[in-house]
């Protein structure tokens, strides 16, 4: 069931386009339906948990799709956030007429999502890995004619799928430590603490998983895939994809809990990253800019609380995961909105929109209470434990609490930024008519956001048992409530609270202050571009070295190869041949017919004359005696098919040259003397190695021939007695069937070259 | 062109070629020849005719579009080639029909001979499409 | 016998390999058209010499006759061949007649990427 919910997804992605039209105005809430029945099917249990599907037998893979623990955490995500984006993007893009592709484009990144988290083997987890980013690349690059739009599909394209390449590199790796390709059994595995390879299994994952998770030092792709349409944001750019790195160092936190830097070194990329991003959201007047920094700190959060370790802190990092795609996601949509109906997107220029769309404003507010962590929210009970965690961690504890305090304080002014400052004080006059969104837009950010309250009020119906699930011991959960009495974490919220505040303050003293500092790229992006433009340039010259387009050079470098491969083989044989030659001399001379010297006489001055023509008709005409000399040896020798074919072939091969060359002067000397000379010597050589190889050949028969089966069995097989024609239409007539399609490929080639008429071509070459 | 004897030779060379290439194309299983030879042994026949008497000449001459002999001439030996699949065997199989003819002896015709007929047909058609194609630029060229 | 063939294949190798080092456009498809000749003439050499009657079985069962298998491919060969000069010579002519020269120097141009 698992792999046909799967398999489900695509093809309505793949039958999008074409559905769109016909269904009409119902087509998104259609659409919706398929990933909240696969929702409902997970929630109720309908759908079972594992489901096998053979992939590539051969080499016994197996997809298996296994549901359970984070991965039912993750798969309701998707679905559910899925369905609430695919609804709200029916409204995003009402009368565009690229709707049929987009729909396309996100059900196949949802397809490619789901496959990822229900993986359970690591190859086909790594498909699916690549799938989403390839998916991510045609949703950022959506907008294709903007070149902005086009850089940022390219930047998230190169960073997570080269972070991919790495990430394959340590699952193979793992895969051979291991023996096994599940990843269950994996994580399960007995490794021997001092294996070798294990720290650079662990440190090639971790650089695919920070790519994907935008962990510094590349969280600049992810701001900038910000050009995406809104809905791609919500869902990949916030609640989904980018988690995709934060749920597999998740899932193989264990494996490599042994190793002495694991944690630190993810504590130290996540804190910096939670920093970096709560400094540069704060900094943001933009509303989707302002998201996407705010998501990459807490991305960094994530990872912070992952490298902690403890049970915990995995339980916590999980309840984080589930209350920010509650509220970011949600936030998002409400940014579309405000974008889609308003057509601003700076919230400097957004004000008072409290009376013009309420219902955006109370979607807006609940989850931005959620984002600021007040009580009786999803954010708030997250937080909680999250702080509760941290306190008692092992080590590391405060300076990981600082970074978690910091960055709560920027989601709360981030959270006033987007959901307050735009809909309170004086009304700002906007470009278009403000006015709340059609329910396809307005129901599912509403229901995200009305979710994030329930959870936090009654943390035992949503978020405690989903989050539980993932916990990798099943005793020792520690238990979610909305309340927990006055305590240090509570303590800690008020202060978090409270800094926001005073970033706010601080941000509207300085409202008027230019963003263009903000936007400064941080110096791991200008490797970045530094390294593609390094990459660029080496592409020119290596193209231009190797490329120079002169093509007597080419064949002479792959004349030069095949002879170096040539003269060893020959050589090893040279000993038996001066045997066989004086052998031959002596029986062969003696038995050659006069007639038969005269022939190869004949062709060997023939051959001379088309070297030497100086005109084209001269070298044509003695080319076509070298082909009629072939056809007199093959009279000789028993093969009167061949002499026939030769005959005709030849004779069309001198009205072809005749007639194509027409219009070009006779020879000229074009290479100078000293590069006829060389090719003369090469060529020489390159006859010698050829007579010898023909001489060694003759020798060298190992096997018999097959053609004594081919003659006993011509007549009674095949009726005919002709077995050169029995081999060809009836033995090996697939290979005919073959060779008369290349013919008629070549005689298309040539008509249709041959069709455009000359004189229109011309006027355009100068 | 416009030589007497190439036409002269040609009016009698055209007959015997194509009747030739007919001969080839059916003791080909039995005797020297087959659907190449028989299928080049036609073409060259009617680029005789063209380079004597001119394209349009020839090409009224051979009645159907050189493509569409081609087209024939492949469809043919690929039909043939996959009529085995229908009874059941593999790919190629060769399927025979034999007669008994008072006076003459055993008359086997199958599958084969028809891949053999789709070949005579491309390669006919290969020739004629290439030269044919060559002579239309040259006179188009002629003519700018 | 087999001593003249081989050196009668080295020397159409040998101009075929000189031909086709050339710059003008016909020499290097004679120079192609040279090469299939060579190596037809090799895989029917290699393939035992025999002044033999032809590969037809109705010559009985005692008769000797030349191998059919290298007969087949060659014939092969000698076809596609021609359907490869063929192209080449449209392509060819077509190219020098666009570019006004029978140089295929002349033709890299189209082959630089940008600098």
């Amino acid at each position: 069931m698992l792999s046909l919910s799967v398999g489900i997804i695509f093809i309505t992605g793949l039958a999008a386009p074409y559905l769109l039209p016909r269904l009409g105005r119902a087509a998104p809430w259609l659409f919706s339906l398929i990933p909240l029945g696969i929702l409902a099917g997970l929630l109720t249990h309908i759908i079972g948990s594992v489901s096998t599907f053979p992939w590539v037998e051969s080499l016994g893979l197996t997809i298996l799709f296994r549901a359970e623990g984070l991965s039912y955490l993750f798969a309701v995500l998707i679905t559910g956030i899925g369905a609430v984006v695919t609804l709200y993007s029916g409204g995003y893009f009402h009368g565009d007429s690229r709707a049929g592709r987009w729909f396309c484009f996100l059900f196949l990144f949802m397809g490619s999502m789901l496959g990822l988290v229900l993986s359970d083997n690591v190859f086909s987890l790594f498909v699916f890995w690549e799938l989403t980013s390839i998916t991510s690349f045609l949703l950022i690059g959506f907008d294709h004619h903007r070149p902005e739009a086009r850089a940022a599909a390219l930047q998230s394209l190169l960073v997570t799928a080269g972070g991919g390449l790495s990430l394959l590199a340590g699952l193979v790796l793992l895969a051979l430590i291991t023996h096994t390709t599940d990843l269950g059994a994996m994580v399960a595995a007995e490794i021997p603490n001092d294996s070798p390879l294990l720290p650079w299994v662990a440190a090639l994952i971790l650089i695919g998983a920070a790519t994907k998770s935008a962990q510094i030092p590349f969280q600049f792709w992810l701001p900038n895939a910000m050009t995406a349409p809104t809905p791609a944001s919500a869902f990949l750019h916030s609640s989904t994809m980018v988690k995709a790195g934060v749920f597999l160092l998740f899932r193989l936190q264990p494996l490599f809990e042994s190793i002495s830097w694991w944690g630190p070194a993810l504590m130290l990329v996540g804190g910096l990253t939670a920093l970096t991003g709560a400094w540069m959201a704060v900094r943001q007047h933009v509303l989707k800019p302002l998201l996407a920094w705010s998501t990459v700190s807490s991305l960094g959060l994530m990872v912070m609380l992952i490298g902690a370790g403890t049970p915990e802190a995995l339980f916590a990092a999980a309840v984080f995961i589930l209350a920010h795609a509650l509220y970011k996601a949600a936030l998002f949509l409400v940014a579309g909105i405000l974008d889609h109906e308003t057509g601003e997107r700076d919230i400097r220029r957004l004000g008072g929109l409290r009376q013009d769309m309420p219902i955006t404003a109370i979607t807006a507010t609940l989850s931005g209470l959620s984002m600021a962590g007040i009580p009786l929210t999803a954010g708030f009970v997250a937080k909680e434990s999250m702080y509760e965690t941290l306190l008692h961690a092992p080590a590391y504890g405060w300076m990981l609490l600082v970074c978690a305090v910091l960055a709560g304080a920027s989601f709360a002014a981030v959270a006033w930024s987007v959901s307050v400052k735009p809909f309170h004080g004086s009304r700002l006059p906007t470009d278009r008519h403000a006015h709340d969104p059609g329910s396809t837009m307005f129901f599912g950010p509403l229901m995200l956001s009305g979710l994030g309250i329930a959870a936090g009020t009654v943390p035992s119906l949503l978020l405690e048992p989903h989050a539980a699930a993932s916990a990798p011991t099943a005793h020792h959960v520690p238990h979610l409530a909305a309340w927990h009495g006055f305590n240090l974490p509570l303590l800690l919220s008020a202060i978090t609270l409270a800094l926001g505040g005073v970033v706010i303050w601080l941000r509207h003293r300085k409202a008027a202050g230019d963003t263009s500092s903000a936007l400064n790229k941080l110096g791991t992006e200008r490797l970045y571009y530094r390294a593609m433009d390094l990459l660029d340039r080496f592409s020119t010259r290596t193209a231009n070295t190797v490329q120079h387009g002169l093509l007597r050079i080419y064949l002479f470098s792959v004349l030069l190869g095949a002879m170096a491969i040539l003269w060893p083989l020959v050589y090893r044989h040279a000993a038996p041949l001066d045997n066989l030659i004086t052998s031959w001399a002596a029986s062969g001379a003696a038995e050659t017919r006069w007639h038969e010297w005269a022939l190869l006489l004949t062709m060997i001055m023939a051959i001379g004359a088309t070297v030497h023509a100086r005109t084209r008709l001269g070298a044509v005409t003695a080319l076509g005696v070298v082909g009629y000399v072939i056809a007199v040896i093959f009279v000789l020798y028993g093969a009167p098919d061949l002499a026939m074919t030769q005959f005709v072939i030849e004779t069309l091969t001198v009205i072809l040259i005749a007639l194509s060359f027409s219009h070009l002067p006779p020879f000229r000397d074009l290479s100078p003397l000293w590069v006829r000379a060389r090719d003369l010597l090469f060529a020489v050589t390159g006859g010698v190695v050829m007579t010898v190889l023909t001489l060694v050949a003759l020798n060298a028969r190992k096997h018999e021939s097959v053609a004594a089966y081919y003659m006993e069995n011509s007549y009674n097989l095949a009726h005919g007695k002709n077995v050169v024609n029995v081999i060809l239409v009836d033995f090996r007539g697939i290979d005919t069937l073959g060779e008369i399609t290349v013919l008629a490929i070549a005689a298309l080639g040539a008509f249709a070259l041959l069709r455009t008429l000359p004189g229109r071509k011309r006027g355009e070459t100068p | 062109m416009n030589s007497v004897i190439l036409r002269t030779g040609t009016v009698y060379l055209r007959p015997l070629l194509l009747i030739f290439s007919v001969f080839l194309l059916l003791g080909g299983h039995n005797q020297p020849g087959g659907g190449f030879t028989g299928g080049l042994v036609a073409g060259l026949a009617f680029v005789l005719e063209a380079l004597a008497f001119g394209l349009d000449q020839a090409r009224r001459t051979l009645r159907v579009h050189p493509l569409t002999l081609v087209g024939c001439g492949l469809l043919l030996s690929a039909m043939s080639a996959f009529f085995s699949t229908l009874l059941g065997k593999p790919f190629m199989t060769g399927t025979w029909w034999v007669w008994h003819v008072p006076g003459w002896g055993e008359l086997a015709v199958g599958t084969p001979f028809f891949f053999d007929l789709g070949v005579y047909f491309d390669v006919l058609g290969v020739t004629c499409l290439i030269i044919f194609s060559l002579l239309n630029a040259g006179e188009a060229e002629g003519k700018t | 016998m087999e001593f003249g063939f081989a050196i009668a294949i080295g020397g159409l190798y040998a101009a075929g390999f000189y031909m086709m080092l050339r710059r003008n456009i016909v020499k290097f498809i004679l120079g192609l058209s040279l090469l299939g000749h060579g190596a037809n003439l090799l895989i029917f050499t290699a393939a035992g010499l025999t002044r033999a009657n032809a590969p037809l079985t109705a010559g009985g069962s005692g008769t000797v006759m030349a191998d059919p298998v290298p007969q087949a491919l060659i014939l092969t060969a000698i076809v596609i061949g021609f359907g490869v000069t063929a192209y080449m010579l449209v392509l060819g002519g077509r190219v020098s007649q666009l570019s006004q020269a029978d140089d295929v120097d002349a033709l890299r141009e189209s082959e630089r990427g940008a600098e």
